[in-house]
């Protein structure tokens, strides 16, 4: 499967300055491609874009040549950057999991989540764990393409590994694409195949 | 819980239906036992006409459990209702239900439980419908601002990509965010109610003194207090506050209950 972006541009506000502009690149669902650029300039808002949550202002998305499905499951997952607010407060793990399609008991404990988390509430859970769950929420059957926006920047060293290391196997054994955004250089050398540095 | 919840609404029930067949008791006068204090014969004493206070607090809390219970229902399911609309609905829908509810906590809520009580015939269906009409306001405009932001959060904006359905996203992140403030607003709209009735009542639009609301008693008592009558008040206000105890505790337990069910 093919992923583009073809002459993106964005803005929030309709007279405001663009965040993006005439931006394009495709990624293959065998490929892993990085992304750097310093803060503050759009590498969430272009995932937010990519995975169907944000409209371009202009230029299209294409998914094999066709636009990204409006409902329904969206074949390009996103992986937030911050865990605590892409969970509901008010859900126990066990139903934020269930949201995902099909997620297999395996995945789950190659993230090393352990059965007694699945039955307490996200304010109990450090935020490492709690990134285990989002990242085991968008490896459902259907998804062909991962973006992740810093996944790992506020997480120790070990955790850090542990995630990548489990998100390199799995998404090369399924052929699922991943486009890694961070502004840790050394990290992307060492877990994508190619990288773009946006300036 | 579930069984805390159902000896709550018994015991609410059994005031309710006592204080009906109060009704004929309430209202016998018997001059020989005027003022009299809280005995073994009259444990809440008797009126300046020889009343029975005791059954005349009993009825009136049944009047007050009614009119609390059926006006505060409307209002919330007007509240629950306009709000789901205004916060789902288009621009102009909900500029207009924003704009009543500017107009409605505008206008003096007296003036309008007045006019609606004489239309209706100084009655308790002019009460409760008063207070009903005039009380769902700010229960709205919060439940709208709640389901706003809702709308907008990351994790409910996640499961839409994840292809959860929209009576999903209702019924799993939405309602269980929004129902506790509901029955919190609705627990907090009965004593409002009681003491919205018994301030008509005080000015002499509300109930007549053939209906013995807890309200007519209040503002009854309030020309005998001087006199040092202290059971004219004390006994009916202290049911009024057990009462409305009894209902913040029957909105505690649901809650618990609800977040219980949810957990499993």
């Amino acid at each position: 499967m093919l992923l583009e972006a073809k002459n993106i541009f964005f803005r929030y506000e309709k007279k405001g300055r663009f965040i993006l502009e005439n931006i394009s690149f495709s990624i293959e669902s065998t490929q892993r491609i990085g992304i750097i650029a310093p803060s503050g300039f759009g590498k969430t808002t272009l995932c937010k874009l990519l995975s169907g949550y944000l409209k371009p202002t202009a230029g299209s998305i294409l998914l094999d040549g066709k636009p990204l499905p409006q409902n329904g499951y969206c074949p390009v997952q996103m992986i937030w950057q911050h865990p605590d607010m892409a969970v509901n407060p008010r859900l126990i793990m066990k139903k934020t999991l269930a949201e995902g399609d099909a997620i297999s008991e395996e995945i789950i404990t190659r993230l090393g989540i352990q059965q007694s988390w699945l039955y307490r509430f996200p304010n109990t859970l450090s935020g490492g764990e709690l990134q285990r769950f989002c990242i085991a929420r968008t490896l459902g059957e259907k998804t062909r393409f991962l973006l992740a926006d810093e996944i790992t920047t506020m997480l120790d060293f070990v955790t850090q590994s542990q995630i990548w290391h489990f998100l390199l196997q799995e998404t090369e054994k399924r052929e699922i694409g991943l486009l890694v955004v961070s502004h840790d250089i050394d990290l992307l050398k060492q877990v994508t195949t190619e990288q773009i540095y946006l300036k | 819980m579930k069984k805390r919840i159902l000896f709550l609404l018994l015991l609410l029930s059994i005031f309710t239906i006592v204080g009906y067949f109060c009704k004929d008791n309430a209202l016998v006068t018997d001059f020989a036992h005027k003022n009299m204090p809280p005995c073994l014969d009259y444990p809440f004493g008797t009126d300046w006409l020889g009343r029975n206070l005791f059954f005349r607090t009993l009825r009136g809390i049944s009047i007050s459990i009614l009119i609390g219970t059926i006006s505060a229902s409307i209002s919330t399911i007007i509240a629950i209702f306009l709000g789901t609309i205004s916060a789902f609905g288009n621009k102009n829908i909900d500029a207009t239900i924003t704009w009543l509810i500017d107009f409605i906590i505008g206008l003096p809520h007296i003036l309008l439980l007045i006019v609606l009580s004489i239309v209706m015939g100084r009655d308790i269906k002019g009460a409760i419908l008063g207070i009903a009409l005039t009380h769902w306001t700010s229960l709205a405009r919060l439940i709208r601002g709640e389901l706003l932001q809702l709308k907008a959060s990351t994790y409910i904006q996640v499961a839409e990509k994840l292809g959860k359905s929209k009576l999903y996203l209702f019924q799993n992140h939405m309602i269980p965010h929004v129902l506790p403030q509901c029955i919190i607003g609705w627990i907090l709209l009965f004593p409002h109610t009681i003491l919205h009735e018994s301030s008509i009542t005080f000015l002499g639009f509300g109930l007549k003194s053939n209906q013995p609301a807890i309200g007519t008693l209040l503002s009854e008592s309030m020309q005998y207090l001087v006199t040092g009558r202290w059971w004219f008040a004390v006994f009916p206000g202290c049911m009024l506050v057990f009462i409305v105890l009894l209902f913040y505790y029957l909105g505690k337990c649901l809650q618990t209950y609800y977040e219980q069910k949810l957990g499993e």
